[in-house]
């Protein structure tokens, strides 16, 4: 089971060289690793390197136990549970190796039981559900009030089910954090009269956004993995497309979105030709079917399509496209 | 299949959609227009001034050396037969439909019959602009005209001027086509 991991903050050298070393070492790792490249990817560690900026701010921010930050920095002295030096080095105190390992076996220890569904590409075992954050926001929108969710104490969100509008509070990274949580019950949410909660939003001046980008963003950051609304065996079929354009997303839920447009497919099937991990599509079509994008049945699925994985010249020719778009995207 | 060294990509859509600007937005070059004073016979709903009489064109140099063609149709139903000259052997459509236009919808089904060969063949992605302005329509009667004419596409609530709303209508562009393909 790959652990992922986000490195933030580091300059483009220092990230080559930290990859190049976690390939080096990988027989010394006890865990399998895998970078990640977009905050919105699922992550179980973040290393920050406090050394810059970025780093030292979103350090600074992160919220108390999210899910394991790693500082990486030149300095012994920083005030952190997790160190990684730098330099990096490939083994020994402080090294790459000693620290991965090492947040690797904290890791299992804090969830001793991972969904399967998150570990192999296309297992249909019984998928495990985890209560969490996704659950408190779905029952904060199912309460049909005015709510607000509060985190570490403060209140993060207003909710606005019947306006279908909802009010953010902290930054969109703490944000992307607080619905990455893995523990239960560091969310709560409390049904608030219209009065105070309009004068909340007054004084704090927010500006509200469609409450389906919450519900997406808790269903593709969260880790729910229970089927909502479907179950493991159905043809899913996604009606439409959802807007991307106003939805935080990435290349994968493009590959994902076009399998499941053109005729009903089963998650597993998806998962398995698209080698995309089972919890990566399950969190996906939760998510469409919280946009009420999904329409699943019984009757047996046809077989999904191979995505984005044949060798031929449109492959070449679609990956170079990509990579200029990613180039001047990044411009 | 075999690509040429020349890949073709087509914008087209409704006047005053914003076919000219999303090209700009994601050319590496200074795009060539063919634009034109509006007379007053045309200029409708749209704030413009000026129209695309012939076509636009914009390019992008990939990494192995072959260009990525951007054309550009006119918007106007008199010149529709550069639409379909400009849409042969190209990889892909992208439609753009000004989603305040009062006709919105009905110039919508207009280009849907005019790139139907696209639309059936998993090459098409729509994006509906100036939604930001308010009065726009959502997207669900841009689905139901998809839905009944059979056709399965993505459709975007788009800025083309935002560079990254452009680039996500071309990258949903390739991810159609291969989803398709890996099914033939």
């Amino acid at each position: 089971m790959p652990l992922q991991m986000i490195l933030v903050g580091f300059d483009e050298r220092d990230q080559r060289y930290f990859r190049s070393v976690l390939e080096l070492i990988e027989s010394r790792l006890e865990e399998r690793w895998l970078p990640v490249n977009r905050v919105g990817d699922r992550y179980d560690v973040m290393i920050i390197d406090v050394d810059s900026e970025e780093g030292r701010t979103l350090w600074e921010r992160r919220p108390e136990g999210f899910p394991l930050a790693v500082a990486a920095a030149r300095a012994r002295d920083v005030a952190c549970e997790w160190l990684l030096a730098k330099p990096f080095r490939p083994l020994g105190p402080n090294s790459i190796a000693e620290t991965l390992n090492a947040a690797g076996r904290a890791l299992a220890s804090r969830r001793p039981a991972l969904p399967p569904a998150d570990s192999t590409f296309g297992q249909t075992q019984r998928l495990a559900p985890l209560a969490g954050v996704t659950e408190t926001v779905l029952k904060a929108v199912a309460s049909g009030a005015p709510a607000k969710i509060v985190h570490a104490g403060e209140v993060a969100l207003l909710l606005d089910p019947p306006g279908r509008r909802y009010y953010r509070r902290i930054s969109r990274e703490r944000l992307d954090l607080v619905l990455k949580d893995r523990r239960a019950g560091t969310v709560t949410f409390e049904v608030c009269p219209r009065i105070e909660f309009e004068t909340s939003i007054r004084e704090w001046d927010l500006k509200g956004k469609p409450i389906e980008r919450l519900l997406w963003l808790a269903f593709i950051l969260g880790h729910d993995l229970q089927p909502r609304g479907w179950a493991e065996n159905d043809g899913i079929r996604l009606r439409h497309w959802p807007d991307f354009a106003s939805l935080p997303h990435t290349a994968t839920h493009l590959r994902l979105a076009a399998a499941f447009t053109r005729h009903p497919v089963s998650v597993a099937d998806v998962a398995v030709t698209s080698r995309i991990l089972q919890g990566e599509v399950i969190r996906f079509v939760n998510a469409c079917a919280a946009l009420g994008l999904v329409e699943a049945s019984a009757a047996p699925a046809r077989a999904a399509p191979r995505v984005a994985m044949d060798e031929g010249e449109r492959t070449g020719l679609f990956r170079s496209i990509l990579r200029r778009l990613s180039q001047l995207g990044a411009a | 299949m075999s690509y040429p060294q020349a890949i073709k990509l087509v914008v087209t859509g409704s006047m005053g959609a914003g076919k000219t600007t999303a090209i700009a937005t994601i050319s590496e070059i200074p795009p060539v227009v063919t634009d034109v004073l509006m007379t007053s016979e045309v200029a409708t709903s749209c704030d413009k001034t000026t129209t695309t009489v012939a076509m636009d064109y914009g390019e992008l140099t990939l990494d192995d050396g072959r260009k990525l063609l951007l054309f550009g149709t006119p918007g106007q139903r008199r010149y529709d037969y550069m639409c379909r000259i400009l849409a042969r052997g190209a990889l892909g459509v992208l439609m753009l439909v000004d989603g305040v236009a009062p006709d919105a919808l009905e110039e919508f089904e207009y280009f849907l019959g005019l790139f139907a060969d696209e639309a059936r063949t998993d090459s098409l992605v729509v994006g509906v602009t100036h939604l930001d302005r308010g009065s726009g329509r959502a997207l669900a009667p841009y689905h139901e005209i998809l839905d009944r004419n059979g056709v399965v596409c993505p459709v975007f609530s788009v800025d083309p001027r935002r560079r990254e709303h452009v680039i996500l209508m071309v990258e949903a562009l390739l991810a159609t086509l291969q989803s398709a393909a890996s099914q033939e």
